[in-house]
């Protein structure tokens, strides 16, 4: 028998509590891992729509609240390419939405020769090209094969964009899972559909191969000295620029922190009645000649025991949750959760934080209560 | 009796604040080693009271406590000494409902030097030599009064102490298994040599005992 043996004996002889407050900690640990794997998903997922292509540098509208509704003018592209330290840049135009008045999706309008294009290989068909719009077509557009496959899309058939058919010119497959669940015409034409000529919502720029970490912070002084209506970020760390992210982390956090909180009550209560009904045992631990610190880790024991079962199922039920919400008809092709290691360590070491919070006041005010009062029945 | 002095009480002085006159009126007791001393009195006399204080589980207004050859002065002493040479029973058993018998009785072991293996290995030793020999795995609930109470006398000895404390072992009991425990009890302090002072209502576990004392509002009746 051991402190662990006795709380685990303890914890499975009230099954029902216990399963309870263990579904308390399930229910926080997987509100945080869910939400905080959706947030960094979603953050990975626009990182990569831009990193897969090659893009080290995206220039777009300062202060803009998210990359899309920036606005800037697609000839600056041009301007940009002639910066020292860059090797290429072209402008791109991004919107959400819907397609034959159904699904949303993302599509890119690309400027003929930007690099881009070379990043996504077209397993069937061809990109799009001039000669494809006219005769009451918009143009022609390139489907992302995940795209293609989840609505049954076919080369030469017709799909609404803008409220505009577009006609398939062929299937690619992409790195990013944004663009790959997505669609890419020819910048001119989605300009044309968008009301948005000669506007696109992001340059997106390479650097010379070769360039250093302080070459490139050069480059980046240069454009922003030069285009101070731009907010010139490397990749990486675009998205800590856009608001609507900032409040999906704060949300992320708000509701993982309520969730944590309600689940430590949930186990400050668990262990306050069990250990109010156990004042006997615990007078007798003492009794018997066990230390006070010893009742009390005992105790301690026995929360961290709830917690950690409850945390890793938590763990489990979080990403189980996680992927289940990104496969929503709704967010299908947006969002691949990413739950990093860090996540879950984090995710445990809340929990531990849980049993601690839930189970150190009331084993702390067993411990000290009178035994002798207890024992002789008072 | 070897004449050594086992317990060693000096004016013992404990009120409390729901009574108008003390529980212990500047008790003085001595017990010597191997004797079986049995405190008797009255209900309201202070006996429970008295076993509590020799064993250190009340704070006292006035006296002093000498024990096992100890002067403890604070709580983590009276902690070391009820983990070593004192051993408690109480009225009723206090026998943790989730361990088997024989993990009560292994309980005060834990955080010893016996290593899990060997303090049930002892804890089976301990349930036979109590009478119960091959019930180590049986729950609390699947044991009689008079079993329960036995495995209880079993844990106040697995620290292997010197002296045990017993208050009102016989209290929940039945004729017939108050005078098994009784039986057991003497058995013990011949055998073992273990020093016993219990505290007791009950004149047959009076009689029993190598000496009686009796208790009347606080003070040993006859005594300083």
């Amino acid at each position: 028998m051991t402190l662990v043996g006795m709380a685990l004996r303890n914890l499975m002889h009230r099954p029902w509590r216990s399963g309870l407050s263990v579904g308390g900690v399930v229910l926080a640990i997987a509100a945080y891992v869910a939400l905080v794997g959706l947030v960094v998903g979603i953050e990975g997922t626009m990182v990569d729509g831009f990193t897969s292509r090659g893009a080290d540098l995206v220039l777009s509208e300062a202060g803009a609240e998210d990359i899309l509704s920036s606005v800037v003018p697609d000839d600056l592209a041009a301007e940009i390419a002639t910066t020292p330290g860059v090797a290429a840049a072209s402008a791109e135009l991004g919107r959400l939405t819907s397609m034959n008045d159904g699904p949303t999706i993302y599509v890119l309008g690309w400027a003929p020769g930007a690099f881009g294009w070379a990043s996504v290989d077209f397993i069937a068909g061809r990109a799009p090209e001039p000669g494809d719009a006219g005769g009451g077509v918009a143009g022609g557009i390139g489907v992302g094969r995940a795209l293609a496959d989840r609505h049954g899309l076919k080369i030469g058939e017709s799909v609404s964009i803008f409220a505009a058919p577009f006609r398939i010119t062929g299937i690619f497959e992409a790195k990013s899972v944004i663009v790959g669940n997505g669609a890419i015409a020819r910048l001119s034409d989605v300009q044309a559909q968008t009301y948005r000529k000669g506007q696109a919502t992001a340059l997106v720029a390479q650097f010379d191969p070769g360039l250093d970490g302080a070459g490139r912070e050069a480059v980046m002084a240069d454009l922003r000295a030069r285009f101070p209506a731009l907010a010139v970020d490397p990749t990486e760390t675009l998205i800590d620029e856009f608001m609507n992210l900032r409040i999906a982390r704060v949300l992320a956090w708000s509701v993982s922190s309520v969730a944590i909180v309600s689940a430590a009550l949930a186990v400050l209560n668990t262990m306050a009645m069990a250990v109010n009904e156990r004042r006997g045992e615990i007078a007798i631990m003492g009794a018997v000649g066990w230390p006070r610190r010893r009742i009390i880790l005992c105790l301690i024991v026995e929360g961290m025991v709830l917690t950690l079962i409850g945390s890793v199922l938590g763990v489990g039920v979080g990403i189980a949750a996680a992927w289940g919400i990104t496969s929503a008809p709704a967010v299908a092709g947006f969002v691949v959760p990413v739950v990093e290691t860090a996540t879950i360590l984090r995710a445990l070491a809340l929990g531990i934080g849980i049993g601690l919070i839930g189970t150190l006041g009331p084993a702390w005010r067993a411990a000290g209560r009178d035994p002798a009062a207890i024992l002789r029945g008072h | 009796m070897t004449g050594d002095i086992a317990i060693r009480a000096e004016g013992l002085v404990k009120r409390y604040p729901s009574m108008h006159r003390a529980a212990l009126d500047g008790l003085s007791l001595m017990v010597e080693t191997g004797e079986m001393l049995a405190i008797t009195g009255p209900s309201g006399s202070g006996k429970s009271t008295a076993m509590y204080a020799l064993a250190g589980l009340i704070g006292l207004e006035a006296g002093r406590v000498e024990i096992a050859g100890r002067r403890p002065e604070g709580r983590a002493d009276w902690t070391r000494l009820r983990a070593g040479p004192i051993g408690l029973v109480f009225q009723e058993d206090w026998l943790l409902p989730t361990l088997s018998a024989a993990q009560n009785v292994a309980m005060p072991m834990v955080g010893g030097r016996r290593r899990a293996r060997d303090r049930l290995i002892r804890a089976e030793a301990l349930l036979a030599e109590v009478g119960l020999a091959g019930m180590g795995a049986r729950a609390p609930a699947g044991l009689s009064g008079g079993e329960r109470q036995r495995v209880a006398i079993a844990r106040a000895l697995a620290n292997d102490p010197s002296i045990l404390l017993a208050d009102e072992p016989t209290g929940e009991l039945d004729r017939d298994n108050s005078r098994q425990i009784v039986r057991l009890l003497s058995e013990l302090s011949a055998r073992a040599g273990v020093t016993m002072v219990i505290v007791t209502h009950d004149p047959e576990v009076a009689a029993a005992c190598t000496r009686q004392v009796r208790l009347v509002d606080g003070r040993i009746e006859g005594g300083p």
